[in-house]
């Protein structure tokens, strides 16, 4: 998939649906691209949130564990949702640090643009205007999560 | 040392000067008579005197001695010889003394250059010696850079003077007095008047270079400080970045010079004036002669032949003698730097030679017990810090010292390891005061570390193995020419005054390694000690990230290329295949810059900057001969279009910039005009600097990193066609320089995870560096032999300066690994790993006591605590507060007192 492409699926996402085209392809274009394999973990229950992945193909599975030790996952591992492509996973990750409320696990071959807390902090002190409206819509999402 | 150089020569020069003497006067006789030959020549067959008449014959070189009250000797009667041969034969005999003189004149300045260069490395090397024996605490007021000034510089300009010191002025003193007398022979007043003046000179130059002196020890003083300094800030440059200070150092250190110039210039000026004052004087006597002497010879006081003698005469005085006034000048600065440096390392505390002499036995255990009376010991500033200590340490006991800084408990270890002179009280091994203890029994039995030992420039290995090099227990064999130069190099040291101890011999005693076995040897007994510090890993580690002397090893290289073949299939066998895009000839790799792709290889590590150079100039006329250029241009154009398009009104600082690889932030501005300036103008128009510029854009593209979608199958067929090219069509010479990617080669200017992953590792899959490096640790550590093979490649890590390449925390593991390797009955630990967080220090104390008598011996272990819970590990603990022992007791005990303690608050 070339940036052309993400910036596409991006611009397709309501989350970042209001960032200008050219700031876009600057977030793409400053993001990794990381494929995990089946079976292997995107991020745990209770790391620190350090970043978010949109999901550009295959799909992974949402997890919670209830229990005392939510690092494993084990049996009291619950699977609550499952991720396809241009799903936005872990985005609060992009403006709080706090820890992960959830696992998530490929399901297939997951190929994933990782926006990195760093990455998503540095271009709002590039551009704090274009990101605005984002910001506003995760302010929202995480005060309507707590 | 002797505080007078020119005693110090004459003390270790005596015969030789005397015999540079002798040499030099015979010398004398060629070098005269070459003078007087010419004379002959031109006087006899050439003007013709004495061959008047045809076939008139003279005798040649008649040799006879006159003595007195006997009479004539001949000794060889001559040759009659006719005018064109005698010309031939005086000619030929001329020759023959030029050759003669030449010989002589070459003999002596060797001679004098070799007295001079033995002189010199005498001295040094006992500014050397002294350093080694100096107290230690002498040198916390001495810069290490002006000491290594001092030996290094102030006293070459010794070694230069040894040769003249006495062969100087004797003979031109000769040859001064010899035209004096001359001159007093022809004329007492004359003679009387050219003595006035010489004394006049030797009364007046010497009181004129007196400041000269004073501002040669201040130039020295300077220019030594100067040393220091620029040691300092080397040493300090951490903290000048930190603090932001350079421009204080900047300002400091153009201070100095400025100090340094002044005198420098000064220096110069008094020079030229004494000098032009010496010439005036020098001057002054012929026009007294003239005067004078003119004078006389008009009232015919004196004949006029008689003053043309004088007259000759005087002009071969201000020769010898200006020449013996710049040699007093000389003498007076050699002196002054002597005296400046001797009195650098004349002290008092200083231990006596026989405490460090060499000692290549083994020597005794030390079985007494280490006994402190009512020590007391101070600091620099005359604080106490231990006060009335008395503390008995018996073989095999250890001992938990506990106590924070100021207790006393750094200052009781420190004066068992004997860092600390008692200023009452004693320390004592059984009878004898450990103090005057020779080394070689303080410096082996006991083993004394704090967290801040010193490491040498070398490798690891060499600093691991450090403490064990006391002296050579087994001498090199030399054979056939190397033997001849050892011989020689002994014969040569013994003539300085130097020791011929063989730096190349072994100085590692096998008996005194601890963990050293006959089949595992000194590797067995360094993992032994690395793992217990755990530096194991590390030093793996290192290892990975090192190259070898592949031709040394050529083994090693095989074994890794094995090891190469196994990771790949281990990647397949767990299906990880696609971490690493193997580098495959005829193959474009994806994950593979473009430039890694036309080059297909790596450079020589040892590559000097002209093969650099050419190199670049080949691969660059390759890439417009093949005609890629113009793809690579293109893509250039479109990189450079899209990167300043994103980054636009991006702030030069900002870290997103970071991420550019292929430009930096300060290029951004250049490459803005340049792309407007080169739109829609024709490749061929452009610039050679501006196509090279752009071009080398497109060399850092990775597609799928940056996912541009500038690469298509065409291109990459493209560029591998055109590397075959590159490859095939370039110099030997660069050949030489370029190691191509060969799966079944090993690359010798590439470390051995690159040889070993032999790819580019895809850093899009999760993880994949991790991964891969995992897998090949588990892959060496399968195979025994092979680790301690790479475990010693790792051991050659260079540490650099003060060991400056290592982290603190490494270099305090790492400090503690080299006592533990030594076999000592006495272990002085001073809170040696400090910097340790708590759990892995439990770990290492409790690993490193059992480590230290796993062997079957049983040595003393005193440990200087950070942490209460690890008195456990001991059998006595000994509480120090205030200076002094407030506690000592069994741990047993000391458990059962904290028992009752605890019993008691439980009770209140």
């Amino acid at each position: 998939m070339l940036l052309q492409d993400e910036v596409t699926l991006l611009r397709g996402i309501p989350l970042f649906a209001s960032i200008e085209t050219m700031r876009l392809k600057l977030l793409a274009f400053t993001c990794d691209r990381v494929t995990f394999s089946a079976g292997q973990v995107l991020f745990r229950q209770g790391d620190a949130a350090n970043a978010t992945y949109v999901i550009l193909s295959g799909r992974a599975e949402i997890l919670q564990t209830t229990g005392d030790s939510p690092l494993q996952i084990g049996e009291n591992s619950k699977k609550i949702g499952e991720a396809g492509p241009r799903a936005v996973v872990g985005e609060s990750a992009l403006v709080s640090d706090r820890p992960r409320s959830q696992t998530l696990r490929a399901i297939t071959e997951v190929e994933t643009l990782r926006i990195s807390h760093d990455t998503f902090q540095k271009l709002l002190t590039c551009c704090p205007g274009s990101l605005e409206k984002v910001v506003e819509h995760l302010g929202g999402r995480l005060a309507r999560a707590s | 040392m002797e505080p007078s150089f020119a005693k110090y020569i004459w003390q270790h020069t005596k015969a030789q000067q005397i015999w540079i003497l002798c040499i030099v006067l015979i010398s004398m006789l060629p070098y005269y008579l070459a003078l007087d030959l010419p004379k002959s020549i031109v006087n006899g067959p050439i003007q013709g005197a004495g061959f008047e008449a045809a076939g008139a014959t003279q005798t040649f070189m008649p040799l006879s001695i006159t003595l007195p009250w006997y009479g004539d000797i001949t000794l060889l009667p001559g040759v009659p010889l006719e005018r064109i041969p005698t010309l031939a034969g005086l000619s030929l005999a001329f020759l023959a003394l030029v050759i003669i003189n030449g010989l002589f004149k070459y003999y002596i300045n060797i001679f004098k250059g070799l007295l001079g260069e033995r002189l010199l490395r005498r001295i040094r090397y006992e500014l050397v010696d002294r350093i080694l024996r100096i107290l230690p605490g002498q040198f916390k007021h001495i810069k290490g850079g002006e000491v290594a000034s001092m030996v290094k510089d102030e006293v070459e300009p010794l070694g230069g003077f040894t040769g003249d010191a006495f062969v100087q002025p004797a003979l031109l003193g000769g040859q001064a007095l010899t035209a004096l007398i001359f001159i007093f022979v022809q004329d007492l007043w004359l003679g009387l008047v050219a003595f006035f003046m010489a004394g006049v000179q030797f009364a007046i130059i010497p009181r004129l270079r007196r400041r000269l002196i004073v501002l040669g020890r201040e130039r020295q003083i300077s220019a030594r400080q100067l040393a220091g300094r620029v040691t300092e800030i080397v040493d300090g440059i951490t903290t000048i970045h930190a603090y932001d200070t350079s421009n204080f150092e900047r300002a400091d250190i153009a201070a100095r010079l400025g100090h340094i110039f002044t005198i420098r210039y000064e220096i110069y000026r008094r020079k030229f004036m004494v000098k032009f004052i010496n010439n005036s004087l020098a001057q002054l006597t012929p026009f007294l002669f003239y005067l004078i002497g003119g004078y006389l010879a008009i009232i015919g006081r004196i004949d006029v032949g008689q003053l043309i003698a004088v007259i000759n005469a005087y002009k071969e005085l201000p020769g010898p003698l200006k020449e013996l006034i710049d040699w007093d000048l000389t003498r007076q600065d050699v002196q002054v730097k002597y005296e400046q440096v001797v009195e650098q390392f004349n002290t008092t505390a200083i231990l006596a030679p026989a405490l460090q002499a060499l000692d290549t036995g083994r020597g005794g255990k030390m079985r007494h017990p280490l006994t402190v009376q009512n020590l007391t010991l101070e600091d620099d500033a005359g604080g106490k810090t231990l006060e009335h200590v008395s503390l008995k340490v018996n073989p095999g006991e250890t001992i938990a010292i506990i106590g924070d800084a100021h207790s006393g408990a750094d200052a009781i270890a420190e004066a068992l390891g004997r860092l600390a002179l008692p200023s009452s009280g004693s320390v004592t091994a059984g009878e004898a005061d450990l103090n005057a203890l020779p080394h070689s029994i303080t410096g082996r039995r006991i083993s004394y570390v704090a967290s801040d030992g010193y490491f040498f420039f070398g490798s690891l290995k060499d600093n691991l193995l450090y403490g064990l090099k006391h002296a050579p227990v087994a001498a090199q064999t030399y054979d056939g020419p190397a033997l001849a130069r050892r011989k020689r190099h002994i014969k040569e040291a013994a003539r300085s005054g130097n020791p011929d101890f063989d730096l190349h011999g072994t100085w590692i005693n096998p008996r005194a390694v601890r963990g050293h076995t006959p089949k595992g040897g000194l590797l067995d007994a360094m993992i032994g000690a690395l793992d217990v510090v755990s530096l194991s890993d590390d030093v793996f580690e290192f290892a990975l990230h090192s190259t070898f002397d592949t031709k040394a090893e050529p083994d090693l290289a095989a074994d890794l290329l094995h090891l190469r073949q196994a990771f790949r299939g281990e990647l397949a066998r767990q299906g990880l295949s696609a971490l690493v895009v193997p580098f495959q000839a005829g193959g474009y790799n994806s994950e593979g810059r473009i430039v890694d792709n036309l080059l297909f290889g790596v450079l020589a590590a040892d590559r000097d900057a002209a093969t650099i150079a050419a190199g670049r100039d080949y691969f660059r006329g390759k890439l417009l001969e093949t005609g890629i250029y113009a793809q690579l241009y293109e893509m250039g154009l479109s990189i450079a279009e899209t990167t300043l398009d994103l980054f636009q009104d991006i702030p030069r600082d900002h870290p997103f910039f970071e991420r550019l690889s292929y430009l930096k932030p300060d290029e951004i501005p250049r490459f803005r005009t340049l792309l407007q300036r080169l739109k829609g103008q024709d490749f061929n128009a452009v610039s050679y600097e501006d196509r090279f510029a752009i071009i080398e854009l497109s060399f850092h593209y990775v597609e799928p990193q940056h996912r541009l979608g500038l690469l298509n199958d065409a291109l990459r067929t493209r560029i591998v066609e055109v590397r075959e090219q590159i490859f095939t069509d370039a110099p030997p010479h660069l050949h030489e320089a370029f190691e191509r990617y060969d799966a079944s080669l090993y690359l010798t200017s590439a470390n051995l995870l690159d040889n070993i992953v032999f790819g580019k590792i895809n850093h899009r899959l999760n993880e994949a560096e991790r991964q891969a490096h995992d897998i090949i640790t588990r892959l060496m550590k399968a195979k025994p032999g092979l680790y301690r093979r790479i475990f010693a490649v790792g051991l050659d890590y260079n540490l650099g300066a003060a060991g400056r390449r290592l982290s603190t925390i490494k270099r305090q593991k790492l400090n503690f690994a080299r006592a533990l390797i030594r076999r000592s009955e006495y272990y002085i630990f001073n809170r040696p790993l400090a910097g340790l967080d708590e759990a892995l220090q439990d770990q290492i104390v409790t690993r490193s006591l059992a480590y230290l008598r796993a062997d079957g011996s049983n040595p003393a272990i005193v440990w200087v605590l950070s942490n209460q819970l690890l008195t456990r590990h001991f059998q006595r603990r000994v509480v120090f507060s205030e200076r002094t022992v407030i506690d000592d007791a069994s741990t047993e005990t000391a458990t059962e007192i904290a028992g009752n303690m605890k019993v008691k608050r439980v009770d209140m």
